[in-house]
């Protein structure tokens, strides 16, 4: 069961987030600010699957914070990002960090929830076929035996 | 006039009387009270010339009469005529020729004497010596009698003389003084009144009561700098303030923004700039007019006018002198500078206000997207829980009892975004500030959870010009704030009073405004609490926007009540330690109690 770490200092948005995240099947953990985040990330074993940030809690730069905690962690976990009105410039940059993706939550007219659980399935169908990947280039390497960099 | 000019001696007297001549001079300069002066000066006169009664007159411009205000000796009674009309006909005396004529008069045997007219049936010998100021107006009489035949010789007349011109300059001085002490006094008055509008209404009330004019007003030029309109009036025409405009260039008042000039007029009527458009006072009985721009940082901001009636006497003259113009001049400039400080502050204000207004469109834009898209997730799970068969009831009032809070809270920030706006926004009235704390703090104490207030209310508050709405959600913001800081219980405090000079030492704090430090200028409210106080570290951030310890809104409430402190001209500063509580101290302007503009010596000072 893939687990996912949701991260927000607004508690209806976690407890609104983690309940429909809950009835997909996901194991949900909450964090409520960027240093709780990233003791947690550090403390996980194994590492979450996803990671869903909002962008600006107690700084502007919470959500980037967060991304370089969970990809320092375990390269391959995913993080999605949640922006608030106004914060879209803060979310492409962390998509060049190597977020997955980021989600506006107020979309007019979007289903945001629905919307999310598609991106997650997505994030979590990448991180499957990344690890996958990995895991056959490790097969063929042993076969070969061949020293694959940083393994 | 620091450079008095050195007492001049009278030719021909020996050493003593010389050095009792000086020494009454130096006696006379070091008075400031004109009435004390003036009795000082009548006293010496007495002894001077061995006189055995005797009397000071001042001129009274705007009756034209003489009025007897200092009396020494024997024999005067509450029934003797103490005003008598000024004329140049003859027979009406001799104090009267010379307040008229300016010359000193002896008289040997007033019985033998046509200009003598009888006051006291005793009276042989008479000498009445003018008092004339730096102008060489003469504003009063000085009168000395002896029960003695031909009692006063030349010398006498001399030694009257001398004396009656180091009075007239010891006067000169006094009324220099009390100007100048006036001045600084409308002067702080000025810097501390609080809207445009109210400045400009005490400009002219204090203008009318200085010159003695008998109106007064200011006329601002529109941005267009083609059109004067009246912005602040006496009696005659404050029904038409705002409506009332002169065109650049059009009559006495037009002239002045034209020229940049001061202009004074002995008689309207006969200058033929003179439209008698809008005058001050029925347009018959106006005489003398004064006029004077108002410059603001070097531009032209406007007119400061003022006219007094022609005079009863036709003999005595009610024309403005080159002194009122002066004292118009300097209350212009001080306008001008009070109008830069109000622009200024006005500006500063407001730039703060739209740099904070400019984070906190961002920031409740973000609370409130957050808030919306919490509860975008309940009417998600509503759904979920509603398109299941055999849902629980339960359940769905669960989730919709959280999406209620989540509105509420909504409805939070969007008050407090109202509320910050709003602050500046004032509807003022007089108010008694006890009564105001007693509702607030009833209020308040009808809140489960909340702790209950105490309070300590001093009697006889003077009133204060407020928003009662505004200020009852400024008090109460700070008790709920101190509620909230002490969530197991504990105890609050609400102290009213005046700001007297003991709290002004005991809050050095607190700013201190020109206008706090007179006796009831000013009011205090404390609101004090026993929670964990703030810490040295928070407190130049307490009242600042968005700073906040709690999670309950978006963290304006202290800067709302600052706003609305501020708003009233007011100040507000947390005075406590950590640890033992927080300590709020408002002050708040106090109105002027009726009859406190009252100046004495008035009436004195339009005599110089």
């Amino acid at each position: 069961m893939p687990r996912i770490l949701i991260v927000d200092d607004e508690p209806d948005i976690r407890e609104a987030v983690s309940r429909r995240l809950g009835r997909e099947g996901f194991r949900v953990e909450q964090a409520e600010s960027q240093s709780e985040a990233e003791s947690k990330i550090a403390a996980a074993e194994p590492p979450y699957d996803l990671i869903l940030t909002d962008m600006v809690m107690e700084d502007p730069e919470s959500g980037v914070r967060t991304l370089e905690a969970a990809l320092s962690r375990d390269v391959f976990s995913e993080v999605i990002v949640l922006t608030a009105y106004g914060n879209v410039g803060n979310a492409v940059e962390c998509m060049r960090r190597g977020a997955f993706d980021y989600i506006e939550k107020n979309t007019p007219g979007v289903d945001v929830y629905e919307l999310l659980v598609i991106k997650i399935r997505q994030a979590l169908e990448h991180r499957r076929m990344s690890l996958q990947t990995l895991r056959r280039y490790a097969d063929i390497a042993r076969r070969e035996n061949i020293q694959l960099p940083g393994a | 006039m620091g450079d008095l000019p050195p007492p001049q001696p009278p030719q021909g007297f020996d050493a003593v009387e010389l050095e009792s001549f000086h020494r009454a001079t130096r006696f006379l300069r070091s008075i400031l009270d004109i009435d004390q002066l003036l009795h000082a000066i009548l006293e010496e006169a007495l002894d001077a010339v061995r006189g055995t009664r005797g009397f000071v007159g001042l001129i009274n411009r705007s009756t034209g009469n003489l009025e007897l205000r200092i009396t020494a000796g024997q024999g005067w009674e509450t029934e003797h005529a103490r005003s008598i009309p000024i004329t140049d006909e003859p027979g009406h005396g001799i104090t009267i020729m010379v307040a008229v004529t300016g010359v000193p008069y002896v008289t040997g045997d007033v019985r033998r004497d046509p200009n003598y007219v009888m006051f006291f049936p005793d009276v042989r010998s008479e000498i009445a010596v003018p008092l004339v100021n730096r102008d060489g107006r003469t504003f009063g009489v000085l009168n000395i009698e002896s029960e003695e035949t031909d009692a006063f010789s030349h010398r006498d007349l001399q030694l009257l003389m001398a004396l009656a011109t180091q009075a007239s300059i010891a006067h000169s001085v006094a009324v220099y003084r009390q100007r100048e002490a006036m001045l600084i006094e409308v002067g702080n008055e000025l810097a501390s009144s609080g809207d445009m509008d109210g400045l400009l209404r005490c400009v002219v009330d204090r203008t009318a009561q200085l010159l003695r004019a008998d109106d007064c007003a200011i006329f601002q030029l529109d941005p267009g700098g083609d059109r004067l309109i009246l912005r602040a009036a006496g009696e005659l025409l404050k029904d038409r303030i705002g409506s009332l405009t002169y065109h650049v260039g059009e009559g006495l008042t037009g002239w002045v923004v034209q020229n940049r000039q001061s202009v004074r007029v002995p008689n309207v009527r006969e200058d033929p700039r003179w439209r008698g458009l809008y005058p001050l006072v029925q347009e018959e009985i106006i005489e003398s007019y004064l006029a004077t721009p108002i410059l603001q940082r070097g531009e032209m901001w406007g007119v400061l006018r003022a006219a007094r009636r022609k005079p009863a006497s036709s003999v005595v003259s009610n024309e403005f002198t080159h002194r009122d113009e002066e004292l118009l001049s300097t209350l212009a400039r001080q306008v001008g500078a009070a109008i830069s400080q109000h622009l200024l502050v006005d500006q500063q204000l407001r730039m703060e206000r739209m740099a904070a207004w400019g984070e906190m469109s961002a920031r409740s834009a973000h609370m409130i997207g957050n808030k919306v898209f919490a509860i975008k997730g309940q009417l998600n799970e509503l759904e979920w829980l509603a398109s299941k068969p055999g849902f629980r009831a339960q359940d769905v009032l669960d989730v919709a009892q959280r999406s209620r809070q989540s509105v509420f809270q909504l409805e939070e920030i969007l008050t407090e975004f109202r509320d910050f706006l709003m602050a500046t926004h004032l509807d003022r009235r007089p108010l008694d500030l006890n009564e105001l704390v007693e509702t607030t703090v009833a209020e308040n104490c009808c809140r489960s959870g909340t702790i209950c207030p105490n309070t300590t209310l001093e009697e006889g508050l003077p009133l204060v010009s407020a928003d009662a709405a505004k200020l009852r959600r400024a008090l109460g913001e700070l008790l709920e704030n101190a509620a909230s800081h002490q969530p197991d219980g504990g105890e609050i405090l609400v102290i009213t009073g005046p700001w007297r000079a003991d709290d002004r030492a005991a809050h050095p704090e607190v700013p201190s405004r020109p206008a706090w430090l007179r006796e009831g200028g000013a009011v205090r409210i404390e609101v004090i609490d026993r929670g964990p106080g703030i810490p040295a570290a928070n407190k130049s951030r307490l009242f600042t926007p968005f700073f906040t310890t709690r999670s309950k809104g978006m963290g304006l409430g202290l800067s709302i009540v600052k706003g609305i402190i501020d708003a009233h001209q007011g100040a507000i500063v947390e005075v406590g330690t950590e640890g033992e509580g927080a300590h709020f101290v408002i002050v708040l302007p106090a109105i002027a109690p009726e009859g406190s503009s009252d100046h004495e010596g008035d009436e004195r000072l339009s005599n110089a």
